[in-house]
């Protein structure tokens, strides 16, 4: 193979909020964690481990957030997820009777329960119960590159004024990576690709080379970038930041644009639990008196219309592997038009959210592995890399201060700091002194129970901030339960800190929570204490 | 509306009234808003006694009563008297504050009446390059802001610059009492430095030296051109780059609004029977599972046509056999309602 004139590094960002309720079933958000491992992370990872297997050569970077790899390893949601997929298997046993009489749909239904059979064997069979082993099976491979994110997927541009908190959620989701998969990480994605300057010193310290923003992050860094986002730029602090290219962004996102829109594709929104009757599908829905999604759909986009036909799925097959032609097209064309004016070799960063593949876009990870197969074999242009085969290929980069961005709506922090979420602030920022002011007044050592209260107060920090919280506020998808996890979060912080302070910790309430919230085992909660690379 | 606000100045116009109840959804630039009558209890609410929560309840969906719990409450206010200044993007800011009760009742005591014909005002100032002392700001405005508020969006003209805001009082004679000064912020670019002094280095010169080295002149300029337009495109939220980023819906389950009446229909045949307990059952040639009690039964979509329907059972011992067959139909009906 002749050397490439340029480079394209995927990255798949992997991030669900912690949502394992322990004291009960009835948790329709855990169902978030289910679909995404049946429609998304399965079928990503039976692609990529079987290209791997079969010796085609690809790099692509996998960050996947500290939140979700405890809920891969957590084994109460190992079994509930099976039981989940059971009865969708039965539920598709039942779609294959059913539709006797249409043969079409017979067709499709035959299709889900093949592959929920198939997903329960891998996950079982191949991964004993546990995604990690699939992820450190794709890292050990060569293939894939996996990196880390923060703790809870906090906004970290919204911790400014308490940088500590930032730090920590940047720590703790690096050592809790190391510790599943036993090396560290090289890359960090930053929530939303919020970043704002300084927090790179963070980066630098917990031993990171290399993160990503959204193109206007580094476009408008000062000094100005040479080669805008087609090259990495170093922070002051020697972090490397790599900016997301819009081109290839709009070519996958874009819900009028993209591909994922294309009418052979299936339909997200037409799903049996929508339509079927009640008596049907009531296994599938746990305890809710409400209707929810199955996952079995069958229809296609169609068109503009309320009216959908049949999903086809060798079209929307076939369809996969035109749009990832196109797609390989298109970057070959945008990387030799960049070599023409840089005297270096582009790379083209395109991140994606992983659910994007899979859950959203049914295809997507068919277009993957198109994407994927069509760049080892099909052209010479470009190249697979992910940001650290580039940065050993070109040590030598400008040197600049990227700017405050995200890749949230308008490109900032609005999304985040909206009329309807902005209330969190005001709370989660005095947490954050006051984990500050405690992780100070109680260095270690500590007598046991003062000990395992600090580390939970910390976990509590922590799962108040995810970003996910603000975001499903402002999405206004499920407020109720966003707002009321913020408001425990909060909460038990409080009853902590006030607590550790009067030496009244009530041993069997922490234990309780401790039980609820489960992961990160190892926090260390004095990483609060800040550090020299202050901001 | 209006209505409402004054009401709520006049009944509460004392020295408390500016302790900030906090209303979590409620924001002056919000035209929606809507306060609460403000509860002036300045002790933070207890929540060591309240229980402990344990359900949450999806939206819009009722759990059984018996397991609901009431929820934790969260204190309105921290009791510090503060104000935190956070950006938002290129020409907006976000500051919210609380002002402790000791300061209240000393700006009662220095102000007397004169507190009740004061303005509670953000002095926003702009610090860029300079480390602000209080009076050297490079340029400030105000914002008045309503007492209750207890947050604000500021809106600024320039992109790229540091503030500090002042919350404080204005007088009648215009004197300004400070309460509280934020912490400083720096807004973000709209658009690509016009600085192009280049330093290439590795990591390592990075860590060891921090020495500016200039790189030849830039063959680049096409590329950043071209990202020019991009980022003018991300500041000024024009066409589909707002979409790019968040495309799809968010987490929860999201339906399709129906955009005019509609109606939708669909038939379904139960077949339903019972034979000896242990006998194997075939309806169309498919195998059904027999219950303990010798019943079965299956669902299955009717479209339009004939179909036939062969239910076929043999005994457990597999020595005796029984057949039913049917024709289902389903066709339009002509001269039907519509």
């Amino acid at each position: 193979m002749s050397t490439p004139l340029g480079y394209l590094a995927i990255v798949l960002h992997a991030h669900l909020p912690f949502v394992r309720h322990a004291d009960g079933e009835h948790y329709l958000e855990e169902k978030w964690f289910y679909e995404a491992l049946i429609e998304t992370y399965i079928p990503l990872y039976m692609i990529l481990s079987r290209l791997a297997d079969e010796g085609v050569p690809y790099r692509i970077t996998i960050s996947v957030s500290p939140t979700l790899l405890s809920m891969f390893h957590d084994s109460l949601l190992q079994t509930r997820f099976s039981t989940y997929v059971n009865n969708l298997i039965e539920l598709a046993d039942r779609e294959v009777v059913r539709t006797r009489w249409l043969p079409q749909f017979n067709e499709i239904a035959q299709m889900y329960r093949d592959r929920f059979q198939s997903a329960q064997d891998i996950y079982w069979n191949r991964l004993g119960g546990d995604m990690t082993v699939g992820l450190r099976e794709l890292s050990a491979s060569g293939c894939v590159e996996l990196i880390t994110t923060a703790a809870t997927h906090g906004y970290l541009p919204l911790m400014e004024v308490c940088p500590e908190a930032a730090r920590a959620q940047i720590h703790a989701g690096v050592d809790y990576f190391r510790q599943v998969f036993g090396f560290s990480p090289k890359g960090f994605w930053l929530p939303e690709c919020g970043y704002f300057p300084g927090i790179d010193r963070y980066l630098k310290e917990a031993g990171i080379n290399y993160f990503f923003t959204d193109s206007h992050g580094v476009l408008n860094a000062s000094v100005r970038p040479r080669y805008g986002v087609y090259s990495p730029v170093y922070c002051r602090s020697g972090v490397a930041a790599l900016g997301r290219d819009m081109e290839s962004s709009k070519q996958v996102w874009s819900a009028q644009e993209g591909y994922p829109g294309d009418y052979d594709y299936r339909e997200f929104y037409r799903d049996i639990g929508h339509e079927l009757d009640w008596e049907s599908i009531k296994p599938l829905m746990g305890n809710s008196p409400v209707r929810m999604q199955t996952g079995l759909k069958y229809y296609r986009v169609t068109g503009n219309t309320d009216h959908k036909e049949p999903y086809v799925r060798q079209w929307a097959v076939e369809k996969a592997a035109t749009h990832a032609g196109n797609f390989v097209f298109n970057r070959e064309r945008q990387v030799e038009y960049l070599a023409s004016v840089m005297d270096r070799k582009p790379i083209i960063v395109a991140p994606y959210d992983a659910e994007l593949f899979g859950h959203w876009w049914f295809e997507g990870p068919e277009f993957l592995d198109y994407v994927i197969r069509k760049i080892a074999y099909d052209q010479n242009t470009i190249a697979l890399a992910t940001p650290s085969d580039y940065l050993m290929l070109y040590p030598r980069n400008q040197v600049t201060t990227p700017s405050m961005s995200s890749w949230g709506y308008m490109g900032y922090s609005e999304v985040w700091l909206a009329d309807c979420n902005n209330w969190i602030y005001r709370h989660l920022h005095t947490m954050a002194w006051r984990m500050t002011e405690l992780a100070r007044s109680y260095p270690h050592p500590q007598p046991e129970l003062t000990q395992r209260a600090l580390a939970q107060a910390a976990r509590e920090l922590l799962l108040a901030q995810s970003s996910d919280w603000a975001f499903i506020m402002k999405a206004r998808t499920c407020v109720g339960y966003a707002k009321k996890r913020v408001e425990t979060h909060v909460a038990r912080f409080l009853r902590l800190y006030d607590e550790i302070k009067a030496s009244t910790i009530d041993p069997r309430w922490l234990a309780e929570i401790e039980e609820k919230t489960n992961l990160f085992p190892n926090i260390d909660y004095t990483v609060y204490a800040g550090s020299q690379a202050s901001l | 509306m209006q209505d409402s606000l004054d009401e709520v100045i006049q009944t509460e116009g004392s020295a408390e009234a500016l302790i900030v109840p906090e209303h979590k959804n409620a924001s002056a630039n919000d035209a929606e808003i809507e306060l609460s009558p403000p509860e002036l209890s300045h002790q933070p609410l207890p929540h060591r006694s309240l229980p402990e929560v344990t359900v949450f309840e999806p939206e819009g969906i009722e759990l059984d009563p018996a397991r609901r719990r009431e929820l934790p409450i969260l204190p309105s206010f921290y009791g510090a008297t503060r104000v935190v200044l956070q950006v938002r993007d290129p020409f907006w800011m976000h500051a919210y504050w609380e002002i402790a009760e000791d300061m209240a009742n000393s700006l009662r005591r220095q102000l007397g009446e004169e507190l009740d014909r004061s303005n509670l005002t953000l002095r926003v100032h702009d610090v860029t390059g300079i480390a602000f002392d209080g009076s050297n700001s490079v340029g400030s405005f105000d914002k008045q802001v309503h007492p209750f508020a207890g947050n604000w969006y500021i809106d600024v003209k320039q992109a790229d610059r540091s503030y500090c805001v002042d919350l404080g009082l204005v007088t009648s004679t215009s004197q300004f009492y400070l309460i509280a000064r934020s912490n400083t912020v720096h807004t973000p670019r709209v658009s690509p430095s016009p600085i192009v002094d280049e330093e290439w280095l590795t990591i390592r010169e990075i860590d060891m030296l921090h020495r500016p080295s200039l790189s030849p002149s830039s063959p680049g300029i096409h590329v950043v051109a071209r990202a020019e337009e991009h980022a003018r495109e991300v500041a000024l939220g024009s066409g589909g780059v707002g979409a790019v980023g968040s495309p799809m819906v968010g987490l929860g389950e999201a339906h399709q609004p129906a955009r005019h009446f509609w109606l939708r229909a669909d038939a379904e045949l139960i077949v339903h029977g019972s034979t000896e307990p242990g006998a194997k059952v075939e309806i169309c040639g498919m195998p059904m599972p027999v219950g303990p009690d010798g019943s079965f039964s299956v669902r299955l979509a009717l479209p339009l046509g004939d179909h036939p329907v062969d239910i076929f059972a043999t005994s457990a011992d597999r020595i005796m056999h029984r057949g039913i067959s049917w024709i289902v139909s389903r066709a339009i009906r002509e001269n039907g309602r519509s």
